[in-house]
């Protein structure tokens, strides 16, 4: 397998990672919340001075400049706004001190009007922009950033030796080093997959790069700028009054992506582009852009389950217009087809295993006593396994190899199946499986948000951000079918009946072709009312962004 | 035993009936076999008269006239071969092309395009394209084409001019002055305009002249229901329904009105169901009156799917919500007397109400006592309810409170507002302001002396504070109907506009954003409370749009380093709030508010 990125496991000496991360990259957790991909990829780029494709030292054939990203530690400004002294989960004097020390000076710098202190004012309004529900402390919230001077690397407690015992007592500056910003708890990569996509998506057209990059920036130091000195005002007060602070600005390396050849990168970078080719509101921009990012991610992490990565197929996403207009019909195909994708997330899993250790067993020629050992203790050692005791089941494949009951074929099929089901599977379920569903829900490509079960939709959002990937600005109108035609070409998504044909959808489920019709009518329907689509005649509808 | 058949009847079930012949075309319907009396349907439009004008013109241009299935185009092309020949077509046969010749000139009439198989539609449109550069214009055309079809053969033909010139009238309208092309799209007609013409053509006396002698006659729905609909104010209801249609943004063809109204006249039924079932004691008539079947309550779900205006208008709820005023009158009355004898009149034992049955219903209901077992909620009056209110909506003289049978509550406003005066229209137009207001921000904002484009993180978990991007004072907003007028083709229709003026000092066009029935609904939903309107709140996302557009075209993009301008709950409500902030590079500076 070929990677792209930084530390790449093909030319690590003993990589250690767990399953998900051979496949699908270094790597999408199921902690991370949907809205925290954009967040972690914005603080990425912004940290590689908004540029794309550095940071790679493997997969690329462009040069880059710089192999580390700066970590924004914005200390000050994350303590004003989110850390309270009656709400806060980790309150110690050390951080009440501090915070009293900033709110005391900051009152200096605002003149007070009216019965209402403005310093509350700024904190509401800063605070309004709090980006994820969770309860979490202080250090762990983020920001969205309407504006450069926003971004801050998501935080952690640090829990090395020595730290925790002077966190309790500490003054200012010491509070701020009882915070770290190694751990990848809920920015765990996900952001710097989105990044390594794009770089990777761009490597044969530098414009694109190039403009994609400079419209975020100039996204979020152009818009919302007087947010953006009172962010920076707060901050630099905090690291005047708490000594040299500026010195722990952190600094983080990327992980990697697989297939950087896969035709899907150029496909998420062409969205991209076109997304932010037109101005509109910021706020709107970024939330239209965190819809795309799950979307996307969504489309890699299905992409890279097909079984047979050479094989182009897509997968088929139908889509429930009609939200039960047609009692019911296309919602459960759409759902059996959900189900369908998390089947094979785990089929590709599962077959990965048994690809390598089919190749391991190779090594070995002729079977010898330690054979089995050997093998136990090279694939322990790639998927980071504990390797204190051998499993029992490892000890009993060993003897009935010694036995002979097993042929030497049947023996790797067993040796594969068990690792999977005894040793990788609790993980993968737990931290990777998960990822797609709360994705899609978090961005509307599947409902029901809440609960179990689920079918392919497509939110108002979401409808919306990829009309504006699709359709160009230049270009005034898309015939509603290619607009259907270029959904499924592009990411396998179904609606009408063309689309359901070619995919073959009819061989599979005996369904009336009316059926695909009036869902493909019901998104048409949807599209027009939101403005993003015409109707001329029973016969010609259009796409459109084209605005008045 | 001799039938007794009303051949009428028989003619308008073709169309009523699950077959692929009720997708006949509308020539077709009132053409080949069609009714039996000399009373054709005949609609007069617009358009016809339009065309036939402009033939008439010293240097008469080609038309073409694009528009769904049913629209009517085949029916206009026969009436135009018909008036300049002097013959009736009688049978179409093969004859797509139809060349006539008039002094000079050839007309040549082409009455579907996509009939003519695809080599022989593209040479015409080719000489039709040649013929626009020939100095003197020796044939002209009427060619009546699928709109898709005719850009297709177009694109396909590489013939980029006439493209050009069809593409910019179906979207700016037709060009009625154009000496060479004049393109009409029948997608614009209001079809409501032709519901009177037709409801007299089904319920002339003429056409139900077959039934005297019938044993079933005063037993018969169909009967009944041609009696009722020929009652000019029932027509008129029926009428509205149509154009509330057409205020929601939908496009209903000729054909389609004509199976809906043949529909709601006959149920289905054929004159032997009728006869067989009317000497039946208990037989239950209710769900076979014009009132019912308007929206298709005995129909099977197949039908109902394919009769687009039943499916649509099933979607305005009529009569399943309670309106306490209507609901009163239908159980108790009226103190006021002429308000009681109108009540005795329409409740009078009739075949729609099953004789004598719903009489003796109401009157348990009312004097029942220890005879009416049942809790009030399960009395049988109470299966009644839903019935006579959609008989109230058409059949009472009290409109206001018929309208308010409507599932959308501001129907009755909105219909109001399109003949009302200014003052009526400014105090409107600051509700909806309000409404905007609120769904821009998606807080409990009171003010409405401003227009406020705000902007905030949609997925906001701590409490909202909407930035203020833009502030437009509502005294120069207007709301306003506009008619515009239609020589061309009937498009009878009134729309609201709300017309937003940029900012000062910005040098743009202002924003025209038309209010039809659904956006109105949600906006004073929004404004004055109330239940939400299901079909009213998938217009959310064109509300958001409006946002996008004021905020691109009124270009405040260029935005302010040292102020911002926001929403802060303040007590109970939200005031406007600004911070001045003075910051330099450093970092150090202050601010003010």
């Amino acid at each position: 397998m070929h990677y792209y990125g930084h530390d790449t496991p093909d030319v690590d000496a003993a990589p250690r990672y767990p399953l998900a991360a051979w496949v699908w990259g270094h790597r999408l957790l199921e902690g991370q919340h949907w809205m925290e991909y954009l967040l972690e990829f914005l603080n990425v780029l912004a940290g590689f001075d908004y540029e794309l494709g550095h940071g790679i030292t493997q997969g690329s054939q462009v040069p880059m400049r710089k192999e580390r990203y700066t970590r924004y530690t914005r200390f000050g400004l994350r303590r004003f706004i989110f850390y309270d002294e009656q709400r806060e989960k980790m309150r110690n004097d050390a951080n009440t001190a501090a915070a009293t020390a900033l709110h005391r000076e900051l009152e200096t710098l605002v003149r007070v009007n009216g019965n209402q202190s403005s310093l509350v004012l700024v904190r509401t309004l800063l605070r309004s922009f709090s980006a994820v529900a969770y309860q979490r402390s202080w250090y762990a919230k983020s920001l969205f950033p309407i504006n450069h001077e926003l971004l801050f690397w998501q935080g952690d407690r640090n829990t090395t030796k020595g730290y925790q015992q002077r966190e309790a007592t500490a003054e200012p500056p010491i509070a701020d080093t009882t915070v770290t910003l190694t751990k990848r708890n809920f920015y765990a990569r996900g952001g710097e997959v989105y990044y390594l996509i794009l770089s990777a998506g761009t490597e044969a057209d530098l414009n694109r790069r190039l403009s994609i990059a400079n419209r975020l920036e100039s996204l979020l130091k152009h818009s919302h700028q007087a947010i953006g000195s009172v962010a920076r005002l707060i901050d630099t007060t905090w690291e005047r009054i708490s000594g040299n602070p500026s010195s722990l600005k952190d600094h983080g390396t990327l992980g990697w992506i697989p297939a950087p050849e896969s035709p899907l990168y150029v496909t998420i970078a062409e969205d991209v582009a076109m997304l932010l080719q037109i101005e509109r509101d910021p706020i709107e921009t970024l939330d239209l852009l965190a819809h795309l990012m799950g979307f996307h991610l969504t489309c890699y992490i299905y992409h890279h389950a097909r079984p047979d990565p050479a094989h182009a197929h897509h997968p088929l996403l139908l889509i429930d217009a009609l939200e039960g207009a047609d009692g019911g019909v296309i919602r459960q195909f759409s759902a059996a087809l959900f189900r369908e994708q998390e089947v094979s997330i785990v089929q590709r899993g599962q077959q990965y295993v048994s690809q390598v250790v089919q190749e391991w067993a190779q090594q070995y020629g002729e079977h010898t006593a330690s054979m089995v050992y050997d093998l136990w203790a090279q694939t322990a050692s790639s998927f980071n396994l504990s390797r204190k005791t051998v499993p029992t089941w490892v000890d009993r494949l060993h003897q009935q190899l010694e036995k002979g009951t097993l042929s030497r074929a049947e023996w790797v099929t067993q040796f594969a199946e068990d690792l999977f089901t005894q040793e990788l599977r609790t993980d993968f379920d737990k931290n990777f499986v998960g990822v797609h569903r709360k994705l899609t829900k978090g961005v509307g490509f599947v409902a029901p948000k809440m609960g179990t079960g689920g079918r392919f939709v497509l939110g108002d959002t979401l409808l919306k951000a990829l009309t504006l990937a699709n359709v160009s600005a230049t270009q005034a109108e898309m015939p509603y079918g290619a607009f259907l035609r270029r959904l499924y070409q592009r990411y396998g998504l179904i609606v009408g009946r063309h689309e359901a044909e070619h995919a073959g959808l009819f061989h599979r489920q005996p369904l009336d072709r009316e059926y695909y019709k009036h869902n493909a009518d019901a998104l048409l329907e949807k599209m027009k009312r939101a403005g993003l689509a015409v109707e001329y005649s029973d016969t010609t509808a259009m796409v459109t962004i084209g605005t008045r | 035993m001799t039938r007794l058949d009303n051949p009428f009847v028989a003619s308008l079930n073709r169309y009523t009936t699950v077959s692929p012949e009720h997708e006949a075309a509308f020539d077709e319907f009132i053409s080949q076999d069609g009714p039996p009396s000399e009373m054709t349907l005949r609609l007069q439009t617009r358009t016809e008269q339009f065309v036939r004008e402009c033939f008439q013109r010293p240097l008469p241009p080609s038309i073409i006239v694009t528009g769904n299935a049913g629209d009517g185009k085949t029916y206009l092309c026969r009436q135009i071969i018909e008036s300049f020949t002097g013959q009736p077509v009688t049978t179409w046969s093969d004859r797509g092309d139809w060349p006539i010749q008039r002094d000079t000139l050839t007309l040549r009439v082409v009455k579907d395009l996509s009939e003519l198989g695809e080599d022989t539609g593209a040479q015409i449109l080719r000489e039709m394209d040649a013929e626009r550069a020939r100095a003197q214009r020796q044939t002209i055309f009427l060619l009546a084409a699928n709109e898709g079809r005719l850009r297709a053969l177009l694109s396909r033909e590489g013939l980029h001019d006439l493209y050009t010139l069809v593409d910019r009238q179906i979207r700016t309208g037709t060009d009625a002055q154009n000496s060479h092309l004049i393109v009409i799209d029948l997608n614009q007609v209001t079809t409501s305009t032709y519901v009177p013409q037709a409801v007299d053509w089904l319920t002339a006396p003429v056409h139900w002249q077959a039934c005297q002698g019938c044993p079933a006659r005063d037993a018969c729905p169909m009967r009944f229901n041609a009696q009722r609909l020929a009652n000019t104010h029932i027509g008129s209801r029926l009428t509205l329904l149509y154009q509330t249609l057409e205020h929601l943004g939908l496009h209903i063809t000729i054909r389609d009105m004509l199976i809906h109204l043949a529909y709601t006249t006959t149920g289905g039924l054929s004159c032997q169901q009728v006869i067989d079932q009317s000497d039946q004691l208990h037989w239950d008539r209710r769900d076979l009156v014009y009132y019912e079947n308007v929206w298709g309550t005995g129909a099977s779900t197949t039908f109902r799917q394919k009769a687009v205006t039943m499916s649509q208008l099933r979607r305005l709820q009529v009569g399943e919500i309670s309106v306490f005023a209507v609901d009163d009158f239908i159980i108790n009355g009226s103190t006021d007397e002429t308000e009681q004898r109108l009540h005795d009149a329409l409740f009078a034992p009739a075949l729609d109400l099953n004789g004598p049955q719903f009489h003796q219903d109401r009157q348990a209901y009312l004097h029942g006592g220890a005879a009416s077992p049942q809790p009030a909620d399960q009395h049988p009056l109470m299966d009644w309810l839903v019935h006579c209110r959609r008989k109230l909506f058409f059949e009472w003289d009290q409109i206001t409170a018929a309208n308010h049978l409507f599932a959308f509550r501001y129907l009755p406003d909105y219909f109001k507002l399109l003949a009302a005066d200014r003052a009526t229209l400014k105090q409107y137009g600051r509700d909806l302001v309000l409404g905007l207001n609120r769904a821009f921000s998606g807080l409990y904002l009171t003010d409405r002396e401003h227009l406020y484009v705000t902007s905030q993180y949609a997925h906001a978990v701590e409490q909202p504070v909407p930035l203020i991007r833009l502030k437009i004072a509502s005294d120069y907003i207007e709301l306003a109907p506009e008619t515009p007028a239609h020589t061309v083709a009937d498009r009878d229709l009134t729309r609201l506009v709300l017309e937003i003026p940029p900012p000062p000092r910005t040098q743009t066009e202002p924003i025209r954003w038309s209010v039809d029935l659904l956006r109105f609904e949600y906006l004073m939903w929004r404004a004055r409370g109330g239940m939400p309107n299901i079909l009213a709140s998938e217009c959310e996302l064109a509300i958001r749009q409006l946002k996008d557009d004021i905020l691109l075209h009124f270009a405040v993009q260029d935005d302010d380093p040292h102020q911002i301008t926001f929403f802060a709950a303040e007590r109970t409500r939200y005031v406007e709030r600004s911070l001045w902030v003075d910051v330099d590079d450093e970092g150090t500076g202050t601010i003010r508010m």
